[in-house]
């Protein structure tokens, strides 16, 4: 995770020295951007679809990542005791990110090596910790794919007649806020020709962020706040029905 | 029609939040309780994380006892006297209660504890009460008129006072152990503990039943109310639009039901309870019995 995070920065200076030093912009092997770069969660949000497009300059094979905040994460197996089912012992998987989507415009296997694959980080498993047990890993990594946070290959990138190209990352429900980090690769036979990384917000706005903020940061002030709206409503319906 | 619930953070149908508080708020009209003990599964049935489920029905038990509070002081059901030493218990148990709930947290034992308490606490309460239910139903069949005994095992305890209201002159010590369980269970479970305590005052303090369900609303309220405060302070685990909308059906449900009620005798009322009691205990077993479908639980680390 962390080596990817370097990778990142490395990357993210080198599209800018690309940029700087491009003679013109259509000499940029790849152009991307995105349709929305920020995500509202409102009282309304059931979920949204992230639309990213872009253009080449000639054929290829385009991958896109979306990885989201870290988050520590913990899994616990269920372990028969006695006939019940209770909670094993917590085993940590570390520091990992809350969403992560990879798609690609031709299966994978087919667009780069094994090597550069794993070069790359592009499997979901390289995301885990090395030394978490392989149980574990996989129980966590099909939990969050089950609750649509890690999706691989699951919807492809289209290429518009070689040169145009759109994505559309599905994000759940539960995507968790924060700063999310869109990089789209462009390989061209089996080697990295281009690489772009956009960012993406994903924030809680009005009542929801108010809410929210208020109980984290002012959790005694939201405790009273909770209080008296409750009492005031139980008072409130006991007049209401006295009448009825 | 769906709203995002901010702090359990998910969406969740309104329709759905308030049939919830709508159907629990006519049990709870129809047997003096809060209602809680089925609400806190059905909200974890759906999805909400337990620990947000146990803080958001908190905040609903307060708001919809203390409606039915001000309408029982009303009509002069509430024995202050021994609300307010039930109270003393109540209030030392939601603390304890708090420290073991954010002790088992850690722990990351929570869910089970939540589960396996249930199962425990309201499978005694709903054979007993099943039992006694049956055997007046019974006796109302032959016909025999059945007098609770107002001699029970507690006597010969000291701080005797009187309670007035109650028409008892006896110890503090019962009623202030079972305000402190009561609380200790409530603040765990996210209940009111109305379904302990409607049942221990009538058969273990001796409190005629009219007045039973506005003293121990009185006592479900306040210890509910410190319930709510110390879970949003301490555990950041109230959802206020989740308490909010369970209220609104409710209120409503509780009407329907306190006029459902009128129509039945009390021990129909009480093997009623018994049997809903007893189908909560099932489903919670069931879920601790069977494989789950996935062993592997995951869970986010602050």
């Amino acid at each position: 995770m962390r080596r990817w995070r370097k990778a990142l920065a490395l990357a993210a200076a080198a599209a800018s020295g690309a940029v700087c030093a491009g003679s013109a912009p259509a000499q940029m092997p790849m152009l991307v951007d995105l349709a929305n770069h920020r995500i509202h969660i409102d009282a309304a949000f059931t979920g949204a679809e992230l639309l990213l497009f872009g253009a080449l300059d000639r054929r290829g094979d385009v991958v896109v990542r979306v990885v989201g905040p870290p988050a520590d994460i913990a899994v616990r197996q269920k372990i028969n005791t006695g006939g019940i089912w209770l909670n094993g012992d917590r085993v940590g998987v570390g520091t990992v990110p809350s969403f992560y989507s990879v798609a690609a415009s031709r299966p994978l296997d087919a667009i780069a090596s094994a090597d550069l694959r794993q070069d790359l980080e592009l499997d979901v498993r390289y995301q885990v910790r090395a030394d978490v047990p392989d149980a574990h890993r996989a129980g966590f990594i099909r939990n969050f794919t089950r609750r649509g946070l890690y999706a691989v290959e699951q919807e492809p990138v289209k290429i518009i007649g070689g040169r145009l190209f759109r994505a559309t990352v599905t994000l759940p429900a539960e995507t968790p806020p924060g700063e999310y980090w869109v990089e789209t690769l462009l390989f061209r036979e089996g080697i990295l020709a281009h690489r772009r990384i956009n960012r993406l917000v994903v924030e809680r706005v009005g009542f929801e962020s108010f809410l929210f903020d208020l109980a984290q940061e002012r959790p005694a002030e939201y405790g009273l706040l909770a209080v008296v709206l409750a009492l005031a409503m139980g008072v409130t319906a006991a007049e209401v029905f006295r009448r009825v | 029609m769906e709203i995002y619930l901010p702090i359990a953070g998910m969406p969740v149908s309104i329709v759905l939040l308030l049939g919830i508080g709508f159907g629990t708020g006519i049990l709870s009209g129809m047997f003096g309780l809060g209602g809680g003990f089925l609400t806190t599964p059905l909200l974890i049935l759906i999805g909400i994380p337990p620990t947000v489920a146990v803080g958001s029905e908190a905040s609903h038990i307060a708001a919809s006892s203390v409606s039915g509070l001000v309408a029982h002081a009303r009509r002069g059901n509430v024995d202050l006297r021994m609300g307010l030493v039930l109270l003393a218990g109540g209030t030392l148990g939601a603390v304890t209660g708090l420290a073991i709930f954010r002790l088992l947290s850690r722990l990351g034992q929570i869910d089970d504890a939540i589960s396996l308490i249930y199962v425990v606490v309201l499978g005694t309460v709903g054979v007993l009460m099943g039992l006694e239910s049956l055997r007046a139903l019974r006796r109302h069949r032959l016909g025999i008129r059945y007098r609770p005994s107002r001699q029970t095992l507690l006597r010969g305890l000291p701080l005797r006072v009187p309670f007035r209201r109650s028409g008892r002159y006896m110890s503090i010590v019962p009623p202030v152990l079972t305000g402190f369980v009561v609380g200790v269970l409530s603040t765990i479970m996210g209940v009111g503990g109305g379904f302990i305590l409607v049942p221990a005052m009538i058969y273990l303090l001796g409190v005629p039943t009219q007045v039973v369900v506005g003293t121990s609303l009185l006592q479900i309220a306040v210890v509910t109310t410190i319930a709510t405060f110390l879970h949003a302070a301490f555990n950041q685990n109230v959802d206020l639009l989740l308490g909010l909308l369970l209220l609104l059906g409710a209120v409503v449900g509780a009407q329907v039901g306190s006029r459902l009620m009128i129509r039945l005798r009390g021990e129909q009322i009480r093997f009623l309870m018994a049997g809903l009691v007893l189908l909560v205990v099932i489903m919670l077993g069931v879920n601790l019995v069977v494989p789950p479908d996935d062993p592997f639980m995951v869970e986010r680390l602050p």
